[in-house]
């Protein structure tokens, strides 16, 4: 199952990649975090906490993935095998779902926000949780959260939502999120972006006269819509002001070369593993402290299961396996390699050290899907595990599988361990029974 | 034989090749033919067969290539010989500078940017304050859907003398300034046909409501802001008179505006958008293996046909059957009719026993209703209703689980949805829609007609080598069984029974059109209200038989289109 790398040369293969890291980023990232918690009083003496969300939306063969028994002294089922040196450091949990979160493919863009009823007439999506959490977190970080996407249909999937329920577009492009993150301007090219922001602080200006104008002659309904118009622009303004400010701070350094494109869709693996670096990147350079990542497998056609091997049908089509033998066994090999990508990126977690204390306790890594069985457009009994961030891991959370506890409870805990006092999100009333914060 | 320029869509991406430029029909007679094909620094194309089996290329051994064909028919395949291939470029636009920046900056002359711009180019000035302000007010006059006052024109205007002040170049001023009007509620907001007593604020006069309707007939039927004549007829309150009304909306029709109604009415009603959402899967479907031109052409049947059903004021009968189809060569193959020549959609004729004729059997509707491997008559059937008949089926009880897809051949579709007569609960709901989906059962993932389902594991084998070289395998399984009986009672045979059947009742297809015209041009679904008025335009169009463009025009002259107003005496 091991798959093998023979593409240095054009696109960054991970264990080169993480070795220049580790020499190059440990530094600038402690000088982040003492920067950083100047402005932070509440964290000074604990690391900041981080996580990363990761959703394939036609999610994984239930079978292999959930374990048979429950509790800690359960026995790891095929695919959790993949992560067996990582045992104490995730919780696999079976049971859970979005309640009236159902419709097969058109729950995808639900997973992180819980909104009801996504194939109703007129339904809109909520805030999901990155953004949430990012609202109350503040700008502490160049970028409030990172949204980044594999294969991603960008104009029509996201993990990532607005309080009013619009899309934010995943970046799906390694060079240009490096180039963002660590790519300094030159004098002219900062004054030039300065000048660019406070245009754009003249454009909004401009915009709430002209609407505080309409707003004296419209009815009461159209004020009430205009006032959503006038909220996000105020929003806007806010986000500008943040980019002001960081827009004069310097940027991280690396003497990592920048990342090549991949935009071959059939490299699956090779782009879901740049992009796992590239979020490992954002996290260890404190550029962001919330990341999502959206595996859009649904716009994965035939892809290249091993360097000699292809699928025999779409990603799609592979899910609707309808039991066909030679279907199922595909998708298990890549269920599997999935796994293995997430134990890589678990374990340099785990090997990271900061002071005390591995940079995995302080990192929540969320896998999962929408979909609890892509073959049948089962929406309950979604494949979750978490790992990190400093929970009691090793076990297997059972919850009923006929009467599914509601997924944003994971949610809520996971807020709470974040720094941000919520007791509900979503659908979710409280946080997870059974959950609970390690030594 | 047809050919389609086409260009690799990355760098590093081999293999993946896009569709570009314009088809060449190449006909028997000698002739030149030409397409303009845009690249990029870097980027190469080539031309593509279209319709016609493709070779697998393979290097045995690392040999030179050799070439797999399937079998050549008895009459061998058409060829081609080509004398030679100019390529001529680059090309020069037009005009120049472009319509598009003229809106923008009229005439003024353009130099390079000094350093420090965002922008490579920018326009020259020597008098910003009054370029600035006659910039603008020709831009609002251009973009806004109804005229917009002094005090608001002053707001953007304002912005862009702040900008100059700041130091802004004038280009990024004037930039600035658009960008802020396009921004603005005024363009990010529609204005409802309101009643003036029903709203309070100034919006609701008589001349608004004029422009009201004229921006939501534009961007009902072309999408777009209405054009200056439409904003003529409102400035001169013609449009509440029904002639002209009715002239205005033929201008929509017959306009080219009018392709991108067609274009988004049929991606949302029909699922058009969909239409390349599922590969065929090609171990049972060979013959569909990269056949991208026959799903285009298909796309491309449903959108004229539906262009014809308006333009050609077709009675709504032909939703579900017609004696004609729009074909092109690869259509007519497919359906079994009659060769025609070229890439071309043209209206043919059908013979009587032909299945096909009619929005509910074409090609595209059948695609987007399967899955690429199987069809389901549950799903199908659930779509017909909803959409091309008007009933939408309740929503399903939440805790019955899917019927798994089994291809393994052991059960038929047949007999998995006879579980759901066991149940009463079941079977009340799918009585709705099952049947429907049962009668087009001959039809398979692509709308192809067959008699026998296809499976991997039991029946007649069949094998060859399909249409991109590659050898497939796939077995004859049970025989297709198309009969049902409706909810009130009626049973049918085959498909041809099901289309007498479901077409006895123009009214409700007419019915169902209306809603669907209802909710694009208005955003707002039939509401129980609206029945009287429905069944009133339906009483208007009765007597010549329920005809498409009739209905458009009922619609777009009653109080669900124009508002509550329309009743009012016009002054």
């Amino acid at each position: 199952m091991q798959r093998t790398y023979d593409k240095p040369l054009n696109f960054w293969s991970r264990r080169p990649f993480l070795r220049g890291l580790a020499v190059s980023l440990a530094l600038p990232w402690l000088e982040t975090i003492e920067s950083v918690s100047a402005n932070d009083k509440a964290n000074t003496a604990e690391p900041p906490r981080r996580m990363l969300l990761i959703s394939n939306n036609l999610g994984v063969l239930p079978k292999p993935f959930f374990p048979q028994d429950a509790g800690a002294d359960y026995e790891l089922s095929p695919y959790l095998s993949e992560l067996s040196a990582l045992r104490d450091d995730f919780t696999v949990i079976s049971g859970l779902s979005h309640p009236d979160v159902a419709g097969g493919h058109s729950t995808e863009n639900c997973f992180l926000t819980a909104a009801r009823g996504p194939t109703r007439s007129g339904f809109r999506n909520s805030i999901s949780l990155d953004q949430f959490a990012a609202e109350t977190l503040g700008p502490v970080t160049r970028f409030p959260t990172l949204n980044l996407g594999v294969n991603i249909d960008k104009a029509n999937r996201s993990l990532s939502w607005t309080r009013d329920g619009s899309l934010l577009p995943a970046e799906d492009s390694a060079p240009s999120l490096f180039r963002r993150m660590f790519v300094q301007g030159n004098p002219t090219e900062v004054a030039r972006q300065m000048r660019r922001l406070d245009e754009r602080g003249s454009i909004l200006d401009t915009l709430m006269d002209d609407a505080r104008r309409l707003e004296t002659r419209l009815s009461r309904n159209d004020r009430a819509r205009l006032d959503q118009y006038l909220t996000s622009v105020r929003e806007v303004e806010e986000r500008l002001d943040s980019a002001r400010e960081w827009e004069q701070q310097p940027k991280p350094v690396t003497d990592r070369t920048p990342p090549d494109e991949i935009t071959d869709k059939k490299l699956f693996f090779e782009k879901f593993d740049l992009m796992l670096s590239m979020a490992q990147l954002a996290l260890e350079s404190d550029s962001t402290r919330i990341v999502t990542l959206m595996v859009d497998a649904f716009a994965t056609p035939v892809f290249e299961l091993h360097k000699d091997q292809q699928t025999t049908d779409g990603y799609h089509n592979l899910s609707h396996h309808g039991q066909s033998e030679e279907k199922v066994a595909q998708l298990k090999d890549a269920d599997r390699q999935q796994m293995s990508l997430l134990r890589e990126v678990l374990q340099n977690f785990a090997d990271h050290q900061h002071g005390e204390r591995r940079l995995l306790d302080s990192t929540m890594v969320l896998y999962g899907s929408n979909m609890g069985d892509s073959n049948t457009h089962d929406n309950t009994n979604l494949p979750i595990l978490l790992a990190g961030g400093g929970f009691r891991h090793g076990q297997h959370l059972a919850f009923d599988r006929e009467n599914n506890t509601p997924l944003s409870n994971l949610f809520v805990s996971m807020l709470q361990r974040l720094g941000v006092e919520a007791d509900q999100f979503g659908s979710g009333s409280g946080t997870l029974t059974g959950l609970d914060v390690g030594p | 034989m047809t050919f389609r320029a086409r260009k690799p869509s990355g760098a590093d991406v081999s293999g993946d090749v896009r569709a570009t430029g314009g088809l060449m029909d190449v006909q028997p007679e000698r002739a030149n033919y030409e397409t303009t094909v845009r690249l990029r620094t870097g980027e190469t194309f080539e031309y593509s067969l279209l319709g016609l089996p493709v070779p697998l290329a393979r290097n045995v051994d690392g040999g030179p290539p050799t070439y797999r064909y399937p079998p050549f028919p008895d009459d061998g395949q058409p060829g081609v010989a080509f004398q030679q291939l100019d390529i001529e470029g680059p090309l020069s636009p037009d005009t120049w500078p472009p319509p598009s920046h003229r809106v923008l900056f009229g005439d003024l002359p353009i130099r390079k940017s000094k350093n420090g711009s965002v922008l490579r180019v920018e326009v020259v000035s020597e008098n910003p304050q009054h370029d600035a302000r006659r910039l603008i007010r020709g831009f609002i006059e251009r973009a806004a859907r109804q005229p917009v006052s002094d005090e608001t024109r002053e707001t953007f205007e304002q912005l862009i003398l702040y900008r100059l002040k700041q130091g802004a170049t004038f280009t990024e001023a004037m930039l600035a300034g658009y960008e802020a009007f396009l921004c603005s509620g005024h363009m990010l907001y529609l204005h409802e046909p309101v009643s003036p007593q029903a709203d309070r604020s100034d919006l609701g006069t008589k001349a608004d409501v004029q422009y009201s309707i004229a921006s939501r007939l534009s961007h009902f039927l072309t999408n777009t802001r209405p054009d200056p004549q439409l904003l003529d007829r409102a400035r001169n309150k013609q449009l509440l008179d029904a002639d002209i009304l009715r002239q205005e909306t033929n201008r929509l029709i017959e306009g080219n505006g009018f392709e991108r109604f067609v274009e988004n009415f049929t991606d949302y009603w029909l699922s058009l958008r969909h239409i390349h959402r599922d590969e065929p899967d090609v171990r049972l479907h060979p013959e569909y293996r990269f056949d991208a031109y026959l799903v285009e052409s298909m796309e491309r049947e449903t959108r004229a046909f539906f262009t014809a059903m308006i333009r050609q004021n077709y009675p709504v009968s032909v939703l579900l059957d017609a004696d004609f189809a729009y074909v092109n060569d690869r259509l007519a193959q497919h359906y079994q009719l009659p060769p025609v020549s070229g890439s071309a959609i043209r209206k043919v004729p059908l013979p009587d026993d032909s299945p096909y004729g009619g929005l509910l059997t074409q090609a595209a509707i059948l695609k987007v209703t399967a899955n690429g491997t199987t069809t389901s008559p549950v799903v199908r059937g659930a779509w017909i209703m909803e959409r091309l008949i008007g009933q939408p089926p309740p929503p399903p009880p939440a805790s019955v689980p899917a019927v798994e897809p089994d291809i393994r051949g052991a059960k038929t579709v047949r007999d998995l949805l006879a579980l759901h007569t066991k149940s009463e609960s079941c079977a009340k709901c799918h009585a709705r829609f099952d049947p429907v989906g049962l009668a087009l059962e001959n039809f398979d993932i692509f709308g192809g007609w067959r008699t026998q389902y296809r499976s991997l594991a039991e029946g007649k084998n069949v094998s060859g080598i399909d249409r991109a070289g590659h050898n497939f395998e796939y077995t004859l399984a049970s025989a297709v069984d198309a009969s049902g009986v409706l909810r009130d009672g009626r049973d049918f045979q085959n498909i041809h029974d099901l289309k007498k059947l479901l077409s006895a009742d123009p009214r409700q297809s007419g019915r169902n059109l209306l809603q669907q015209f209802t909710v694009y041009a208005t955003g707002t679904p039939v509401r129980f209200s609206d029945r009287r008025e429905i069944e009133k335009i339906l009483n208007t169009v009765a007597m010549d038989g329920y005809r498409t463009a009739d209905l458009l025009h009922a619609l777009i002259q009653s109080e669900i289109f124009q508002g509550p107003h329309a009743t009012e005496a016009i002054p």
